[in-house]
């Protein structure tokens, strides 16, 4: 699998995550396909969509008990946990990098390899005050790349450093 | 002239599994002194800003500085615990003397004659041969990471990072956070060493991570101008031809780690050596008791491993010397049980294979 040389998931790996097109709510989208002892996601799930038997499984997600939350996603400590909603072409993601964007900012979108494949509009953040916790971003993209976009990076305004 | 002084468990070490140990301790009414050479306790745990993974009931998904500040406080706001900052302990002696250099509030050297006494002093950074390793700017991730988290400075514009473990791929992420570009993250062995999350993370902002790939020279006048990289291999030898040069101004080194024996060896500890652990570590059963009935050992130390592992280690060396000073009751038991089980269940997984080989060739080699 190249996921283990190069970080990158595989296309295969990928296949069944995205929600159905017509979904009422967002969902989840786990991309955690390692094993190993890591069990916040479970935890922080109100509605139990999560499932693991041991500490060490690969969690899985049931659509139908997800409510889109979002707080797998700030949960998560190795952000590996997006939400798509496909009815409003929305993408949320983990954003640990200062500056934290403003509603309404465009940012650029950044694939799963780090490529700009969009400028994106910010359409809401969650946790930008807290400094502890895990901001997340709420970006607008076209519909196909709503399984593509996985970062996001606050355009440089003026670099005071140079 | 030294200063005399007696206590029932010193502890050697403010990191995770110094802390950890100091606090069970004291819970059991154990009159505890906490060394740390630093001026802050914490160890690594001060410059870990990510959240830790694990079980969400004991502290995962919180950040490592959060886990160094509630250690900290519980640990100030104990009357039990004697903390002796900015103190190193030179030697440990046959007459079961500790020697301890204070450099502040006052300088002084102090006998200290503890009962029991808990190794908590972690591990240093292993270095890489390379032409142009001594030129300024090749540095530990260590290094990298207490003058970006600790001391608020950048330690380069773009750096090239050697190694793929965990510390390597954090590090990485933290640079990133901190404005450094990376170049490019070089792994000798065909596969990332540390957790496929960390690597995801640092690839999604562009850093490409090169498995079979190793540093080859670093060049410059006065400091690193540029790294060359190459290609290895089946042999991990560069391939002729496959040489890349990489504008960078430092080079990041993390490469393992070893555990630092020195007092636990001149303590009379015996120390095999164990590549799968570090190299040299502190002979010690699944209790943390070393080959001397009163000498226990947690943590990096005792094998190279991760904070939430060396707190539960601390712990149980905790556990070990209250036994020795004579305090068994069914809580120390009980308590016992419950942190191999937890240890256990964070040494489930294929990260943990080589740390459990090591643990089983250090049992056999128990001495005497």
């Amino acid at each position: 699998m190249k996921l283990f040389e190069t970080g990158i998931p595989d296309r295969g790996l990928l296949e069944g995550l995205a929600p159905s097109p017509d979904r009422a709510k967002p969902l989840a989208v786990l991309e955690c396909f390692e094993e190993f002892p890591c069990d916040p996601c479970k935890a922080v799930c109100p509605t139990d969509a999560i499932v693991m038997d041991r500490i060490t499984d690969i969690p899985r997600l049931i659509p139908e008990k997800c409510t889109g939350c979002a707080k797998c996603v700030v949960a998560c400590p190795g952000l590996a946990i997006f939400m798509v909603w496909p009815k409003k072409n929305l993408v949320w993601v983990p954003h640990e990098f200062v500056p934290i964007p403003e509603r309404g900012e465009i940012v650029d979108a950044l694939d799963r390899e780090g490529n700009v494949i969009a400028q994106a509009e910010v359409k809401a953040v969650m946790n930008a005050r807290k400094k502890l916790e895990t901001t997340v971003v709420c970006v607008q993209v076209l519909k196909e790349l709503l399984m593509e976009v996985r970062a996001i990076r606050v355009r440089e305004k003026k670099d005071a450093r140079d | 002239m030294s200063e005399k002084m007696e206590v029932q468990l010193a502890v050697v070490g403010g990191g995770p599994a110094g802390l950890a140990a100091a606090l069970t301790a004291s819970r059991l009414g154990i009159g505890v002194l906490l060394i740390d050479e630093n001026k802050e306790l914490g160890g690594q745990l001060i410059k870990q800003t990510h959240k830790f993974f694990g079980s969400h009931s004991h502290m995962a998904s919180v950040r490592g500085i959060e886990i160094a500040d509630r250690l900290k406080k519980e640990i100030t706001e104990n009357p039990d615990i004697t903390v002796f900052l900015d103190t190193t302990a030179a030697g440990y002696y046959e007459n079961g003397e500790l020697l301890l250099y204070r450099k502040s509030p006052e300088e002084k050297l102090i006998s200290c004659f503890p009962k029991a006494i808990i190794f908590a002093t972690g591990a240093r950074e292993n270095m890489l041969a390379f032409p142009g390793n001594d030129l300024p700017g090749v540095y530990g991730a260590g290094a990298v990471q207490t003058l970006m988290n600790v001391y608020g400075v950048l330690p380069a514009r773009k750096i090239l990072m050697v190694g793929s473990g965990n510390i390597g791929l954090i590090v990485s992420y933290q640079l990133l956070q901190a404005g450094t570009e990376v170049a490019a993250i070089v792994e000798i062995l065909p596969r990332i060493g540390g957790y496929i999350v960390h690597a995801s993370k640092v690839r999604r902002y562009g850093v490409p991570i090169l498995t079979r790939h190793t540093i080859v020279e670093a060049r410059g006048k006065e400091w690193v101008e540029e790294a060359v990289i190459a290609k290895v291999g089946e042999d991990f030898k560069p391939i002729e031809g496959t040489e890349q040069v990489l504008k960078v101004d430092a080079v990041c080194l993390a490469v393992g780690l070893s555990p630092i024996v020195e007092l636990v060896r001149q303590a009379g500890v015996y120390t095999p050596y164990i590549p799968e652990l570090g190299g040299l570590v502190p002979w010690h059963d699944d209790d943390m008791r070393t080959n001397l009935p009163n000498v226990f050992v947690a943590g990096d130390l005792a094998g190279i491993e991760e904070a939430t592992t060396a707190m539960l280690e601390g712990e149980l060396a905790a556990l070990s010397a209250a036994e020795y000073l004579g305090i068994k009751s069914e809580e120390v038991q009980e308590m016992r049980k419950d942190r191999k089980e937890r240890l256990e269940e964070l040494r489930a997984s294929r990260f943990s294979e080589k740390v459990k080989n090591g643990i089983q060739k250090l049992m056999a080699k128990r001495p005497g």
